[in-house]
């Protein structure tokens, strides 16, 4: 069978814009093709609808975690995860997150043991090849906070990532240990997490 | 609005707002290809958000080593389109590999051909398929067309396009579409029956159709 069509002239195909030699050629590959066929005949109805396609929904975290891969390659940092809880009467609750809510039974295995439901919430977000999730565990007036580091593909801890949390008491640094750095209780307000190649954590604690 | 291939340059020189503009700009019909291949395939929506994340890392990849590639044939949307389509088929076949815990890939076994979809529309007696496998034989009706009609029964059939469609992809009118698409058929069937009435005669049914060959 001859060499799949390129993608730059399967496209060309599509938007008509070849000369009949060309289009000689690339037909009669087709003919033998199916796998070629197939993505010739999804390529023209996605362009067909090109215009209406404003109204794809991508899920917010699609954006953001293409935002940090967009940021991490050409050096400049940006917020990966934008994440607002409330603490309320022994309880913690997500009312913001660009990440993903994880029920109890998927938290990160340090962390397996230990939880109590509904006292704490884990929030996820994949930045690059590094998995970032955010714990908030409701404990007497403060909520501790805890952040897991873990390899995308392998999902094995990251050790000796350096993690900066900026609050309104200062800055705290911690080295991830086993995938984990902990930051103890913490008190309402605005902090900034900084994690040392992935990307930073916006998160807000209201009571 | 800077045009398509000026957001390119920007976007090959490292300019990290001109990748903003980039996933604003084409975004949708990134996600789009990636979930419309996933829908034809039969599979669930929830990878498209990886496979979104691997056109976007095969973008990015060499220096932007793909688009330098890109020559200006095409519309810089449709040629993202088919890129994302590809990427999708990769990322399914991967999917399906590591589901079969099966080391070798098996490809598109789960999807039959196009020629088996096109023998489905045509009427064939049974015992024929006894002896020879459907594929062998839709292969050698299909032999009996012109290129270009079996061209259009493929897209009709497999690719689920259109009458209309076709057309404007083939370029031919759309009537003769639909006449040269119901010729094939009928075409086809006369063949079938050819084969079939051979075949019972036990005559010239070729190797294929000796059962002890297989």
């Amino acid at each position: 069978m001859t060499k799949c069509i390129s993608d730059e002239a399967m496209a060309a195909y599509v938007d008509g814009r070849i000369d009949p030699e060309e289009r000689r050629r690339i037909e009669s590959h087709l003919v033998r093709c199916d796998r070629c066929i197939e993505q010739i005949a999804v390529l023209k109805r996605v362009t067909d609808s090109r215009e209406s396609l404003a109204g794809v929904r991508i899920p917010d975290r699609v954006l953001a975690r293409a935002e940090a891969l967009i940021a991490e390659r050409f050096g400049r940092r940006v917020s990966v995860l934008d994440l607002v809880v409330r603490v309320a009467e022994g309880l913690v609750s997500v009312v913001k997150t660009t990440g993903e809510v994880l029920s109890p039974d998927l938290c990160p295995v340090p962390a397996r043991g230990r939880k109590k439901r509904g006292k704490n919430v884990f929030v996820k977000q994949r930045a690059g090849t590094a998995d970032v999730i955010v714990e908030m565990e409701s404990r007497g007036d403060h909520p501790t906070l805890r952040v897991f580091l873990e390899n995308t593909e392998t999902q094995e801890p990251l050790d000796g990532v350096r993690v900066n949390l900026k609050g309104p008491a200062g800055m705290e640094s911690r080295f991830a240990e086993q995938g984990l750095a902990d930051f103890g209780p913490k008190t309402a307000g605005q902090y900034r997490i900084e994690i040392e190649d992935v990307g930073e954590v916006s998160l807000e604690i209201q009571s | 609005m800077i045009n398509d291939t000026e957001l390119l340059h920007r976007c090959i020189a490292g300019d990290q707002d001109a990748w903003r503009r980039f996933l604003t700009r084409y975004r949708a019909i990134l996600y789009a290809s990636i979930l419309r291949t996933l829908a034809t395939r039969n599979e669930a929506s929830e990878i498209a958000e990886d496979v979104f994340q691997d056109v976007l890392l095969k973008l990015l990849a060499d220096d932007c080593k793909a688009l330098r590639s890109f020559q200006g044939r095409a519309q810089v949307s449709t040629w993202l389109a088919r890129i994302a389509i590809n990427a999708t088929i990769d990322a399914v076949r991967r999917k399906r590999a590591r589901r079969e815990l099966d080391p070798e890939d098996h490809g598109d076994e789960d999807r039959c051909s196009s020629a088996e979809e096109i023998l489905k529309r045509i009427p064939v007696d049974a015992g024929i398929l006894e002896s020879i496998s459907s594929n062998d034989l839709a292969h050698r009706l299909l032999e009996q067309l012109d290129e270009q009609d079996c061209l259009i029964l493929q897209m009709y059939f497999y690719g689920g396009l259109k009458e209309r469609e076709i057309a404007e992809l083939v370029e031919i009118p759309l009537n003769t579409i639909s006449s040269r698409k119901s010729r094939a058929l009928e075409k086809l069937r006369s063949a079938a029956r050819e084969l079939l009435r051979v075949s019972s005669d036990g005559t010239e049914p070729g190797k294929e159709s000796d059962p002890a060959g297989a």
